[in-house]
């Protein structure tokens, strides 16, 4: 839920006793105030008919439909008011009426009671309009505040969101400015400033692990030249016997491989570096190149191996990074495959697919593009060439796809 | 064939110098910028090996007043900082070739042998050995004059055991070689044992001595002797 329909909500749910409450109040109040004004009227009254009734009269009739007056026998000690229903036969229902009794003494001094009585149907009337054009009133207040207080946030939200658009596009690796938005409102500023202080921290500590893995590399390189070398001259002794030629083929075989994961974590590292311009490259021509490079272990494997273009691919990427993301699909189709087993690549304009023949995955497919995943840890793969895939397209906005399904895995690349 | 070595690195320096002067190379070397810019501006070589990042200067440097200088002598560039732009620009200043650390001496060596046959022969010069001629730059070979139908692995491959004729060859340096330095050498074991197996039979089919000998556990050797 939006912190603006949570806000809305909290304040709904605050208007609507508040509504009610008012309503309740303002009509008791109301009520009160009338019936006041309504007894003093009737005080007034009932002290007019009190001259008249110590002067004789009896009998009162007044023009007035909704006023009564009456002298009844009898005394009482003080003035009394008292709500009635009286029945109205031109209306045909009983109607309200607000009746006062006050004690009048007679010039005999005789004790008699003045009753005078008026209609409540029209302050009855009053009252209901009163309280229910408050009730309209409140009413529309909180309404005219929820959506002010919506338009508002909204508004004064507005530098939040694109800042939050800002840091969704953000990517430690990209060399893209940071564009916060300038704001009058001093939270924003105060959050712009965080944020805009961790990205470039967060860029910083990438760009340095970047170059520590470079350096890493690097430094390593020359150690493994020297060892390179000295393996080079040890085997041109004369007199090595089968059990140094096993020893120093081993030595090869772990300096090669070290070799390869250093190049690999180099190229890694560079790609981040966006040190590579895409160009337009010739799909086909790569696909075709690479395949020959893979030829012996295709026939080693008596893997049908086709490539088929029905459009010329328009994706761009850097000559040496094409050559790279094929060469890591293409070995991977023909490697973890089955014996006599097939590898196709279609070639569209908008991107290709591999589809090869395969055992299932040992490893969730999610985790494939991760550094350093192998299926078997034993293998003298590096475990990087994946990854170098995902890097690749991650920095040139290329999607890579993977799914497998009943021994058959296709991985689509496509533009984003 | 005078080689300057500019590494500042001690043992790979006296590896490789003690390599190349096993095939014949005569060495001088130099540890840091201003002892290489002295030697390339007082002598003459026929190739000069160098080092990009060098104590006191780049080897870049070294490279732009060579060409300058020396016109005719031969350039490589060793580097472990084989990033593409060092490669590009050293390329650009006139290097005639660029090869990146770790790289097997065999390498270096088949390398070093092209680039002064191409500067000096302008690649026409012949390989031979009594009944066997290869000539590098058409791809040609030759057994008792007779021309010999190699594949282009093969050829490369041939050519690559003559350039380090009488040296044991490890089969890594012999799979980077032919396949590039990001092959498995693992995968390629067998391919290497056939392609090495077709070679030789073609080549002693047309009564050429069989000079190509496997070395136990190790890799291989291209034998002149008889």
């Amino acid at each position: 839920m939006k912190l603006l329909q949570r806000t809305s909500l909290y304040q709904l749910a605050l208007a609507v006793p508040l509504v009610v409450v008012g309503t309740a109040f303002a009509f008791v109040l109301v009520s009160t105030v009338v019936r006041e004004e309504m007894d003093e009227q009737l005080e007034h009254q009932a002290d007019r008919v009190s001259i008249d009734v110590r002067n004789g009269q009896r009998v009162f009739s007044t023009t007035a439909p909704d006023v009564q007056v009456a002298v009844l026998p009898g005394a009482i000690g003080a003035p009394y008011f008292q709500d009635t229903v009286m029945f109205n036969a031109a209306e045909n229902e009983d109607l309200p009426w607000r009746v006062g009794y006050f004690p009048v003494t007679l010039n005999d001094g005789s004790k008699q009671t003045v009753m005078v009585a008026r209609s409540l149907v029209e302050t009855k009337e009053l009252v209901a309009v009163l309280a229910l054009s408050m009730t309209a009133l409140l009413a529309l207040i909180t309404l005219g505040n929820v959506v002010l207080n919506r338009w508002l946030s909204r508004r004064l939200w507005r530098p939040f969101h694109r800042s939050m658009e800002e840091v969704q596009r953000f990517h430690p690796g990209s060399m893209k400015p940071i564009h916060l938005p300038d704001t009058a409102v001093d939270e924003f500023t105060a959050m712009n400033r965080a944020l805009g202080d961790l990205m470039a921290k967060l860029r910083a500590d990438f760009t340095a692990q970047k170059r520590f893995t470079e350096h890493a590399a690097h430094e390593l390189q020359t150690p493994l030249a020297i060892m390179q070398g000295k393996l080079d001259q040890l085997i041109q002794s004369p007199n090595l016997g089968e059990q140094e030629a096993s020893v120093i083929d081993g030595l090869f075989q772990a300096r090669e491989r070290m070799g390869r994961t250093l190049a690999n974590m180099l190229l890694l590292a560079r790609i981040g570096n966006q040190q590579f311009p895409p160009a337009s490259v010739d799909w086909l021509a790569i696909f075709t190149e690479q395949r020959r490079a893979l030829e012996d272990l295709i026939a080693q494997r008596a893997i049908h191996c086709t490539i088929r273009q029905d459009q010329p691919c328009s994706l761009r990427l850097h000559p040496l990074l094409a050559d790279v993301l094929v060469a890591n699909l293409l070995r991977n189709a023909v490697q973890h495959n089955i014996p006599a087993g097939t590898v196709t690549v279609v070639i569209g304009a908008d991107g290709f697919t591999i589809t090869n023949t395969g055992p299932d995955l040992s490893v969730a497919p999610a985790g494939l593009f991760e550094r350093f995943a192998k299926g078997d840890p034993a293998s003298p793969s590096t475990g990087l060439g994946l990854s170098m895939v995902k890097e690749i397209a991650d920095q040139n906005d290329l999607h890579v796809a993977y799914e497998q399904a009943a021994g058959i895995h296709t991985l689509v690349v496509r533009g984003r | 064939m005078k080689v300057l070595l500019i590494e500042d690195e001690p043992e790979l320096r006296r590896s490789i110098r003690m390599y190349l002067q096993q095939e014949g190379f005569m060495i001088e070397s130099a540890s840091d910028f201003p002892a290489a810019m002295e030697k390339a501006d007082r002598y003459t070589y026929d190739a000069v090996l160098v080092d990009i990042t060098l104590p006191k200067g780049s080897g870049l440097e070294v490279v732009r007043k060579l060409r300058v200088q020396h016109p005719a002598t031969g350039i490589i560039i060793i580097s472990a900082k084989d990033s593409l732009d060092d490669k590009i620009l050293g390329l650009d200043l006139g290097a005639d070739d660029y090869l990146p650390k770790p790289f097997h001496l065999p390498e270096l060596v088949a390398r070093l042998r092209a680039l002064i046959r191409r500067k000096q022969f302008a690649g026409r010069q012949a390989i031979e050995w009594d009944e066997l001629r290869i000539m590098p730059e058409e791809k040609l070979v030759e057994v008792h004059g007779e021309p010999l139908d190699l594949t282009a692995m093969q050829f490369d491959l041939l050519l690559f055991l003559v350039a380090n004729k009488d040296r044991v060859l490890s089969r890594s340096a012999i799979v980077e070689h032919v396949w590039g330095d990001l092959a498995d050498r693992l995968d390629h074991d067998d391919f290497l044992y056939s392609h090495m197996k077709n070679l030789r039979k073609k080549l002693t089919e047309k009564g050429c001595r069989d000079r190509i000998q496997t070395v136990y556990g190790l890799g291989y050797r291209f034998s002149t002797k008889a």
